[in-house]
């Protein structure tokens, strides 16, 4: 990601963040790429820069989802000392039902 | 002790070299100032947002995702706080700007940023989830805490590192806590880390109590539900795996906590049958860091 000046930018250059009008509009999606009919406008309205994509950028845009890594072995591990506590325990049972289902339900 | 100072000493040289602690960007004061003032327009509000650009975009693509439950129909900062309403506008640029702020991913060998993050998010996701479940109304107050209840451990990773990666250390060799190595290298430990930043940048008291009672949650005084909360979501973040706070081990729930928020099997069972959708929503949070 990149940021750079209205008149630095190229043909073909594309836009990594929305561009927000000071009104608060989105003017300009993200992904958009820029043709010179459009970087000539965006001058017009007195933008002074963009955010536009650099390399990297296909990498990091990678969905990273909130993956749950622990399988039932691991679950005794975490609670290796805490198990005598009752409390600790119902939290462990709760834990493990919760685990065993939903391993059940990815097939 | 073994360092030959005083706790009260190491505390204070701590403080002092932190002091180059990240700031909040000007737009959060901005708008807890324009949002004091009741004749305050949407308008007002958006125009103080969109100031800052980057920070703008992150609010646009928060509000339009599914875990603020409008996909994809905001277009603009003042639809979102016509819809939403002012105070989660303010409460979705503070998360946005603590990313900005302290987000990424990398982090060490020893202490993993993204897997931190996981642990972060998880437990504002659990906590809010614990909120609706027990009727407490302060749910996106919650979240934040929760996202924000482990913060110290950035701070002391980022600014202290030579520290900080001893605290690493001693964790591997005793296999213990991560709180409990930082009290015995630093002495000092994250949660009033932590404590010193929610000063500085000005948190409202209720997140600041989160921060620095979350493991000691009967000194939340006027906010025990909100610490107690958090207290909870911490540890069940813990044992359903979501990412990582710093160690693999759990602590002990607080008897007195779950007397008074009369917790138990079947309401423990509650939370966690939408959680796995909760958290599925919530990696939004992964796409502005």
């Amino acid at each position: 990601m990149k940021k750079i000046q209205i008149d630095k930018i190229e043909n073909g250059m594309i836009l990594s963040k929305p561009l927000i009008g000071t009104g608060g509009n989105v003017l300009l999606n993200e992904g958009i790429e820029l043709k010179a009919a459009m970087i000539s406008r965006l001058k017009n309205w007195g933008i002074p820069f963009v955010t536009i994509q650099g390399e990297e950028e296909r990498a990091v845009e990678e969905q990273a989802s909130i993956n749950r890594e622990v399988q039932l072995p691991q679950l005794d591990r975490i609670f290796v000392d805490t198990l005598n506590h009752p409390l600790m325990k119902i939290v462990y049972d709760a834990t493990f039902s919760h685990l065993q289902e939903r391993q059940h339900g990815n097939g | 002790m073994e360092t030959g100072k005083s706790a009260k000493d190491r505390i204070r040289e701590l403080t002092e070299s932190v002091t180059g602690l990240p700031t909040l960007p000007k737009v959060v004061t901005q708008i807890t100032q324009l949002l004091q003032n009741p004749r305050t327009s949407a308008e007002e509000v958006g125009r103080a947002i969109t100031m800052d650009q980057s920070l703008a975009s992150k609010v646009l693509k928060l509000v339009n995702s599914a875990f603020y439950g409008f996909p994809g129909r905001i277009n603009t900062i003042t639809h979102a706080i016509v819809i939403l309403g002012f105070n989660t506008v303010k409460n979705i640029v503070l998360t946005a700007s603590i990313f900005e702020k302290l987000g990424g991913r990398g982090g060490s060998q020893s202490f993993d940023l993204e897997k931190f993050w996981l642990h972060s998010i998880g437990t504002g996701v659990v906590g809010r989830e614990i909120a609706r479940k027990i009727n407490f109304r302060f749910q996106e107050e919650v979240f934040i805490s929760g996202l924000l209840h482990d913060i110290g451990k950035v701070i002391a990773f980022k600014y202290l590192p030579e520290e900080f990666a001893q605290v690493c250390q001693y964790r591997d060799e005793k296999n213990c806590l991560l709180m409990e190595a930082e009290k015995k290298v630093m002495d000092v430990t994250h949660d009033e880390v932590g404590g010193w930043l929610g000063t500085k940048w000005n948190l409202p008291e209720d997140l600041r109590f989160s921060i620095l009672y979350h493991h000691f949650p009967k000194q939340g005084a006027k906010h025990e539900t909100m610490v107690s909360v958090i207290h909870l979501a911490d540890i069940f973040t813990r044992a359903l795996g979501v990412g990582s706070g710093g160690d693999n081990r759990i602590p002990i729930v607080d008897t007195g906590v779950w007397d008074k928020l009369r917790f138990s099997r079947p309401l423990l069972d509650k939370i966690y049958k939408d959680i796995d959708a909760e958290l599925e929503k919530a990696s939004i949070f992964f796409q502005i860091m």
